[in-house]
């Protein structure tokens, strides 16, 4: 590679550099501060000292997390649900989106299935008839609440089904010429070649199970809460202010009580560090999995 | 082709059939059989304020309370109280709602009604010296109690839930930094819009970097809920954000939709006069509680409307770590005014607050069921109730009160004949107890409290004193006078109506709160107010101001009527002859 040392290029080099530089600043600004108001006194936080590093820190904040039962036990059941959404999704997924990208003539009802799939797509029952079908398939209060009714996205079998179309048959072919069948090929074959894919779309499903609080308030009560997910506890620990001017409104003497801003802080420092962790380690899958169905032919 | 038909039909026969299926009916729980009583059940949804739980089963004290004393058993849905709504609302969708809840604020109940999901409470148990709620009814005085019917009953006359008593008679105020104002040689709070021009002039020149007023919006959702205090100034009433319309205490007029009245063009300018001068807080309309601290700990505000018991927590935020620091909030009973000639405007809270228990519809099918529970809200209301709920049990208490408590775990005993908490118990009174670390009444009794906790001492302790003097100092002052809440019974049609008018209407004048404030349009400029009043106009303002007015006759008219029955009722409940003129002469809410 030849080496551009022109005026402009070097100048273009600057400006890329300068304007990826206040990009990575722009991210990493906001988690900076959350740790640093997290380690520093409540009163330096309202007096505007903190900016970028703690004032007067401390550990308070995490020692009352780890002492408190509440945001231990939410955090093990958010890592708990995420884990068993991502793995029962990704199977439930991939053995869809598999014959669904496999030629008409080997799967009954392909069209119908497809078309009922991206039906869904566009068209949804509505939150109280899914709330019925939890109510009456007895999975109120349970985890099963929050992992099954969203068990496939449509947008992400989707994506599993065009990496899948993209896998040669001729493959699958020889194969069968060797004896596999379908389920071997698929587990064999198949799989082991769509780790991008599986990464990708794995990811996706975790975020979206380690964010989610709404299912959690619709389908858990009070009578369960050590099942409360991490997102729905912080949700209460955001809302704490509004709830607390309410209280104060109707005239009610037991105030909320409201949490320091250091604690507020360390618990949402808490909830994206699993994301902070998981992401380098499968980034070379994801650069790879956001690029499947995006060129055809 | 024919194959894709089917398919289509099959389809839209499933979504018809989940759609359906999602009207379902009410369920109803009845009753059982212990001991050779009759124990009522009862499904209970309510919220709750924090992660610290409750004692459950049968056996913990409250539960053996209400199961002796008024054959009532209850089971619980526990809500977060910011998820009251949405999960109250979806089991009325589904038709599984509780039998009895206790989180719900009137606008929602008052809904819920119209949807027929609501059991009317019959008059019969309110009317009377002897009725069930006798007790409940005794906590407002017999004037007061008509007022709080006629505002809390619904569009067809009944009453649907159970207002609680409103202890703070007055709470807003302006605070200022009495320290400041001692600094420079400023005497006295000003009472008049140019007064308060010229005090905050001194303060900018003084402090010519800082905010000098500021105030976070107490956690509503319109812009316009951080500056009530100007409205006042403007004879505007400080609800005026959700009801709109308001009676003149002097004139007795009635004045639909203030804020596009003149007066309310007048205190648009002085807003933005302030705003130019650099005296009001630029983000005031967005800042939350947090960052409200703030200001004070950077002693970047020095006056603000707000709480009167607020003070020596901003005085605290204010000194921040530096406990030498000279810094002194101080409230005072000047209000501000616009008309000094006509009077001056100050807040005095409604005369209840407007939570309470609501049943649902299924629990009139058994009046026995349905009295019961009144029969325990009632008690709530009683001495003994109220010290239950707020205080919890003592040692000497009748052995129905304290059952299932073990000896040793009672949590206040009377000192000097006022109650006290025991050592190791939460007193939201007292500072160095605290609420992690000492026992509170719900997780070793199972008990209520939130909006049950009404015990006049507690309340005195907590800020009833500061109230208190707030509202005598209010009432002393010459020409001070106060907005009556005035009673708006929609029918279901009206209240669609109005729900849809108030929805657009409310987006356009937030809207141009802000652009006033900022200058974007200016009030001074005709061509710019003339624009507000057409956007308004655009978005319904002109039929909303008609289906108001028209509502406010209407429901005067039914207010006269209803009260003249109810003296009746009350006459033959208590065996006399109807006053020939029940309904009461209107007094002018004056302070003087």
């Amino acid at each position: 590679m030849v080496k551009d040392n022109s005026l402009s290029s070097i100048i273009l080099d600057i400006v890329i550099y300068v304007f990826l530089i206040l990009l990575m600043i722009v991210i990493l600004y906001p988690i900076v501060y959350i740790f640093s108001v997290s380690l520093s006194s409540s009163a330096a936080f309202d007096a505007g000292e903190v900016w970028l590093w703690p004032v007067q820190p401390n550990l308070d904040a995490y020692k009352e997390i780890v002492t408190g039962k509440t945001v231990p036990m939410s955090f093990l059941q958010a890592v708990i649900n995420t884990i068993l959404y991502t793995v029962l999704s990704l199977a439930f997924t991939t053995t869809l989106a598999y014959p669904l990208s496999r030629a008409k003539e080997r799967v009954p009802f392909h069209g119908l299935i497809t078309k009922l799939v991206v039906f869904t797509m566009f068209f949804s029952a509505g939150m109280i008839p899914v709330y019925l079908i939890v109510q009456k398939m007895h999975l109120l209060n349970t985890r099963w609440a929050l992992i099954l009714p969203a068990v496939i996205s449509t947008y992400n079998l989707v994506v599993m089904r065009s990496f899948f179309e993209g896998v040669p048959v001729e493959l699958e072919e020889a194969a069968f010429i060797d004896g596999a069948n379908e389920l071997t090929i698929f587990y064999k074959i198949i799989l082991p070649l769509s780790k991008a894919a599986l990464a990708t779309v794995g990811l996706f499903y975790g975020v979206y199970m380690w964010n989610q609080w709404f299912s959690a308030m619709l389908y858990l009560s009070d009578r369960v809460k050590n099942l409360y997910p991490l997102q729905y506890i912080i949700r209460q620990i955001v809302m704490e202010n509004q709830l607390a001017a309410e209280a104060a409104a109707a005239g009610e003497l037991n105030t909320v009580q409201v949490s320091t801003a250091s604690l507020k802080y360390a618990t949402l420092f808490i909830s994206i560090v699993p994301m902070l962790c998981v992401y380098p380690f499968i980034q070379k899958y994801f650069v790879k999995g956001v690029m499947v169905g995006s060129v055809k032919g | 082709m024919k194959l894709k038909k089917i398919v289509a039909l099959a389809t839209s026969a499933v979504m018809a059939v989940s759609l359906l299926a999602s009207c379902g009916t009410s369920s109803t729980q009845g009753h059982i059989e212990q001991d050779g009583k009759t124990i009522y059940t009862y499904y209970l949804n309510m919220y709750t304020q924090d992660s610290k739980g409750y004692a459950e089963g049968q056996d913990a004290n409250f539960a053996q309370l209400i199961r002796e004393k008024f054959n009532v058993q209850l089971e619980y849905d526990r809500i977060p109280r910011g998820d009251w709504e949405t999960k109250t609302n979806l089991s009325y969708a589904v038709g599984n709602e509780a039998d009895v809840t206790t989180g719900g604020k009137e606008p929602q109940y008052k809904k819920w009604a119209t949807e027929g999901y609501l059991a009317p409470i019959p008059q019969e148990a309110y009317a009377g010296d002897d009725c069930i709620l006798k007790d409940w009814k005794a906590l407002w005085s017999e004037e007061d109690f008509k007022d709080v019917l006629a505002l809390a009953k619904s569009s067809d006359g009944e009453l649907y839930y159970l207002p609680t008593l409103r202890q703070e008679k007055a709470q807003m105020c302006w605070d200022y930094r009495k320290d400041v104002f001692d600094q420079l040689g400023i005497k006295e709070f000003p009472k008049t819009i140019d007064e308060l021009y010229d005090v905050c002039a001194k303060l900018k020149a003084a402090y010519p970097d800082k905010i000098i007023i500021s105030c976070n919006g107490m956690g509503t959702t319109s812009p316009g809920s951080a500056i009530t205090g100007f409205f006042q100034a403007y004879w505007i009433p400080e609800l005026i954000l959700t009801q709109h319309s308001y009676v003149d205490p002097v004139t007795g007029e009635y004045v639909p939709y203030a804020l596009t009245t003149d007066a309310a063009r007048e205190m648009y300018k002085t807003l933005k006069r302030f705003n130019d001068a650099g005296f009001i807080d630029k983000e005031i309309f967005s800042i939350d509680k947090d960052t409200f601290s703030s200001r004070l700990a950077q002693d970047n505000c020095f006056i603000t409307y707000n709480y009167v018991y607020n003070i020596e927590d901003f005085t605290k935020k204010t000194k921040g770590t530096n406990a030498g620091k000279n810094a002194e909030w101080a409230w005072t009973a000047n209000m501000v005014t616009a008309y000094p000639e006509k009077g001056t405007i100050f807040k005095r809270d409604p005369l209840y607050s407007n939570w309470g228990p609501a049943f649902s519809d299924g629990i009139q099918e058994d009046p026995d069921r349905f009295n019961a529970l009144l029969n325990m809200f009632n008690w709530f209301a009683t001495e003994e109730g109220q010290l239950y709920n707020t205080y919890g049990v003592k040692e000497d208490d009748p052995d129905e009160i304290k059952a299932g408590v073990a000896p040793g775990n009672y949590s206040y005993s009377m000192v000097n004949g006022e109650p006290q908490f025991n050592p190791g118990w939460y007193d939201e009174s007292n500072p160095e107890t605290d609420k992690d670390e000492d026992k509170l009444l719900t997780v070793e009794y199972g008990s209520m409290g939130s909006q049950f906790k009404k015990e006049q001492h507690m309340f005195d302790s907590i800020r009833g004193k500061e109230v208190e003097a707030l509202y005598d100092a209010f009432m002393a002052q010459p020409n001070y006078y106060y907005f009556d809440q005035i009673p708006m019974r929609y029918n279901e049609e009206e209240e669609q109506r109005f729900a849809d008018l108030e929805i657009a209407l409310n987006a356009k004048r937030d809207e141009y709160i802000q652009r006033f404030f900022t200058g974007d349009v200016d009030p001074n400029n005709d061509a710019d107010w003339n624009m507000y009043i057409s956007d308004m106009n655009k978005v319904g303002l002109q039929e909303f101001i008609e289906l108001q007015k028209t509502v406010y006759e209407r429901t005067k008219a039914e207010i006269e009527k209803e009260e003249a029955e109810l003296a009746a009722a009350e006459a033959e409940a208590d065996g006399e002859a109807a006053p020939a003129d029940a309904a009461p002469a209107e007094e002018a809410p004056a302070a003087e």
